[in-house]
């Protein structure tokens, strides 16, 4: 790593603000950072595919994200927006009990029942709002959401409970999906090569609950259909971290949500961003010194 | 049930894999299916369906599969299964599933 201490300084200035609770907050350049580089990725989004910037809201539906299996496949990271019972007596009696603990934290309270889940991953939007459609032409679709994952330890913009993911997503044939992913991958490497960022490109699984258990994990083994673009600071302290993915979902995703190709469940792909995780990358290897990003 | 262990041929064991996944599948037809054709990226075999199928491998082999040790490609197709999965000792007990194309579709 060429720049170890770039981070702590903008820590200790307050460009960057830690939350221990896996958060971060951004301000001055660190912002500028996050900003240039969410405009690259849209940038490859919009020039070389047509699409257009979304925003998508906090929650997606449970009942969506049932459609695919989420809360079995990846219960450990799941983030449930829980509200109090609509019951005003069940409010009184809950308060009256003391609703938080000195330390801080709240006592369970009654509860409403749950039908959202902060979004996970940005792309699942998209395959909510197109459910039942006939996708006739690949279509490219992209957006940034917060996306909220809960982890059993966080550090600094590299693994957050909350981060902001950008996404870019193709519906169509499966023909048109995999050259998508194969043009994402290749302007990813020459991306890299040009501005001289240490990455490499290797093949994963999803973070899948009880992996060996789940017949989908072991699909993802025998027959892998992610990549991961792995950036390495080399400084020994921190594991590689991906700052990209790119995911064939083959048509697991059209057979999920009813998008329909002709009369074949739609193929799908997705490409990822985590920004935060690229602004470590920037950080680690060019300086805190906005002159010196190649973005 | 009695079981009598006996050795698989690897023909038998390319026919027993045939069977099951014609029996598993409505994607294609049996004349369609060859040893080469690939199963987890047409869908011929989902991924639900892989479990199922290490099941029915582990129940004809008459040996486990630790799913840790598995490597790209080794569900490819017949043909690959074959050669990840098939020793020429393999004990089989004598069932439906261990006699190729008389076999029955799994529960």
């Amino acid at each position: 790593m060429t720049h170890p201490a770039a981070l702590a300084r903008w820590l200790e200035r307050g460009d960057v603000q830690w939350y221990e609770s896996g958060q971060v907050a951004l301000r001055g350049d660190a912002l500028e950072l996050y900003q240039r580089l969410d405009r690259v990725f849209l940038g490859w989004a919009a020039r070389d595919h047509g699409a257009g910037d979304e925003l998508v809201p906090a929650f997606l539906p449970a009942a969506a994200l049932g459609k695919i299996d989420y809360l079995r496949s990846f219960p450990h990271l799941v983030t449930l927006p829980l509200t109090l019972s609509h019951d005003p007596d069940e409010i009184r009696r809950y308060l009256a009990a003391g609703p938080q603990l000195p330390d801080g934290e709240i006592r369970l309270p009654p509860a409403a029942p749950i039908r959202d889940v902060l979004t996970p991953a940005a792309c699942y939007h998209f395959y909510c709002r197109h459910a039942g459609q006939t996708i006739a032409a690949p279509t490219y679709l992209t957006t940034r959401a917060t996306c909220y994952r809960r982890e059993a330890r966080y550090e600094p913009l590299t693994r957050l409970w909350s981060f902001s993911l950008r996404e870019v997503v193709c519906l169509g044939p499966s023909e048109a999906v995999q050259a998508f992913l194969e043009g994402f991958a290749a302007k990813l490497e020459a991306f890299a090569r040009q501005i001289e960022l240490p990455v490499r490109f290797a093949t994963a699984t999803d973070p899948f609950f009880d992996p060996k258990q789940n017949p989908r994990w072991i699909a993802q083994v025998v027959a892998p259909v992610k990549r991961e673009v792995l950036f390495d600071a080399g400084d020994g302290d921190r594991a590689p971290c991906a700052i990209a993915s790119l995911n064939f979902h083959r048509t697991y995703f059209g057979e999920a949500f009813g998008m329909r190709h002709g009369d074949q469940p739609v193929s799908s792909g997705c490409v990822g961003f985590g920004i935060e995780r690229w602004m470590h990358a920037i950080l680690a290897t060019f300086g805190e010194d906005p002159r010196a990003w190649p973005v | 049930m009695t079981m009598t262990v006996t050795r698989m041929t690897e023909s038998e064991l390319r026919q027993a894999l045939r069977a099951w996944i014609l029996a598993s599948t409505a994607k294609l037809e049996a004349f369609e299916l060859t040893d080469q054709t690939a199963l987890l990226e047409t869908q011929i075999v989902s991924s639900l369906q892989l479990m199922e199928l290490i099941l029915f491998l582990e129940e004809t082999l008459g040996r486990s599969i630790d799913v840790t040790t598995l490597a790209p490609g080794a569900f490819h197709s017949i043909d690959a299964i074959t050669s990840t999965f098939f020793t020429p000792t393999s004990p089989t007990p004598t069932s439906p599933a261990a006699a190729g194309d008389t076999s029955e579709p799994p529960p």
